[in-house]
């Protein structure tokens, strides 16, 4: 799946595998990537194709700051799920932490490319997803284009989310991960796998290749009832393409 | 005839050392060069976010199997009306010369003007690194705040931690030592 889809960067939440035994057979098909250092946040690993420089920044249990050719900001996360537990505060928390890291870094780069991506275990349209006070993701581009708005006087930045493109069965798949949770609120297909981008990467954000993949030309990554196959992984991996910065290019 | 007044043997006398709890860690960190070969260093910086909810949970023997947490509910009207009370925030991380940006961060702790107790909110993984079944902890003395310093430096997670940073240290000079050698030839 990364070498048919050309993936220059990869990123792993929970990957229990042996990490040198994922880069060895990357490289026997061709692939040539090399483990990006997440020191600390054991619940992320990342791969980067060779060449590619990446700064490691912050890093705490749930997230794993980048910084891309010294010019784009590459977040990862792995919130606390809320399948299990009711973790909602605690992940408020580490939401607005994640967010003013963020914005540290955007001060301290004067850059506002910023990529977040990886398992927020929330929909693109809970709370704390859309809230000014989270990750203020918002589903159209032509508003999230103010780039920040101020309520009771304090400057909230936005995102822009592309994930609400995949909701609902006008298309398959209807999400990225499947759960029956018998409870009064249940939509079945969940889109937890997200990736938000400031709104100064839209221009670059390649529409027509952000997709759930659901094989690979040898897999199939569902099982019979089109679910997630949980022999291979409960979630439907995402990609997404961003075109690299012309200044970048002509380097 | 005046009756005595004997209640110095009821008083506690004892000197509690109330020194403010940033300088009682600055002091620790500033051991770890000194352990670690110059390679591991760690800060305290003022941090101006928010560090914890409102509702702390509290760890029951149902949570052991991670389903149910009791929690319990702060009761706000116990901070309103405390005029000028000063909350001071911080967060505590490691860095490394080997990565000019790379940090991570440990844990958070807040105090009041009294210095004491003081709280700290840990990474998950430290808190289960160092068995504490919730990742709020609370001192109230310099004694207690040494103690847990020590039981998270040393505990697994950290230890991992800043071993991984060492093994990169080694490469990173290794690297260059090859690289200035092939230059030099």
């Amino acid at each position: 799946m990364i070498i048919e889809n050309c993936i220059s960067v990869v990123v792993l939440a929970e990957y229990t595998a042996d990490i040198n035994g994922l880069i060895e057979m990357l490289y026997n098909r061709g692939g040539l990537m090399h483990q990006i250092p997440t020191i600390g946040c054991d619940h992320i690993h990342i791969l980067g194709k060779h060449g590619l420089h990446m700064d490691p920044q912050l890093h705490t249990d749930r997230s794993s700051i980048q910084v891309i050719n010294n010019n784009t900001i590459l977040c990862c996360v792995h919130l606390s799920s809320q399948i299990y537990s009711d973790n909602t505060d605690r992940r408020e928390i580490e939401i607005e932490q994640i967010i003013d890291d963020i914005l540290a870094i955007e001060e301290e780069l004067n850059v506002k490319n910023t990529i977040v991506v990886g398992d927020f275990n929330i929909n693109p349209y809970d709370s704390s997803c859309i809230s000014a006070r989270y990750f203020h993701g918002i589903p159209i581009y032509e508003e999230s284009k103010r780039q920040s708005r101020i309520i009771t006087g304090k400057e909230f930045h936005m995102f822009y989310n592309p994930m609400w493109n995949f909701l609902g069965d006008f298309n398959e798949p209807f999400g990225t991960y499947y759960h029956n949770s018998g409870d009064t609120i249940n939509t079945y297909w969940n889109i937890y796998d997200q990736v938000i981008i400031r709104p100064a990467l839209r221009k670059r954000f390649v529409d027509k290749n952000l997709r759930i993949i659901t094989e690979t030309t040898t897999t199939s990554l569902l099982n019979k009832r089109k679910h997630p196959n949980g022999k291979i992984s409960d979630h439907l991996p995402i990609v997404f393409e961003i075109k690299e910065d012309e200044h970048d290019q002509k380097a | 005839m005046t009756k005595k007044l004997n209640i110095s043997s009821m008083l506690d006398f004892s000197k509690i050392d109330l020194t403010e709890p940033k300088i009682v860690i600055e002091e620790m960190l500033a051991q770890l060069p000194s352990n670690s070969q110059g390679i591991i260093q760690g800060c305290v910086d003022e941090y101006k976010g928010k560090v914890t909810s409102y509702t702390i949970p509290k760890p029951s023997i149902a949570s052991a199997i991670e389903s149910i947490t009791a929690e319990e509910r702060v009761d706000i009207q116990k901070n309103l009306g405390k005029q000028g009370e000063v909350c001071k925030k911080f967060e505590c991380y490691l860095f490394t010369s080997s990565y000019k940006k790379y940090r991570y961060r440990m844990f958070f702790m807040q105090y009041g003007i009294a210095n004491y107790p003081v709280q700290f909110t840990l990474e998950e993984s430290i808190a289960k690194s160092i068995k504490y079944t919730s990742y709020i902890v609370e001192c109230n003395n310099r004694e207690e705040v040494e103690a847990l310093i020590i039981q998270i430096l040393t505990c697994k997670k950290m230890l991992g931690i800043m071993q991984e940073l060492i093994r990169i240290h080694q490469a990173t000079r290794s690297a260059k030592l090859t690289s200035s050698n092939a230059d030099s030839e």
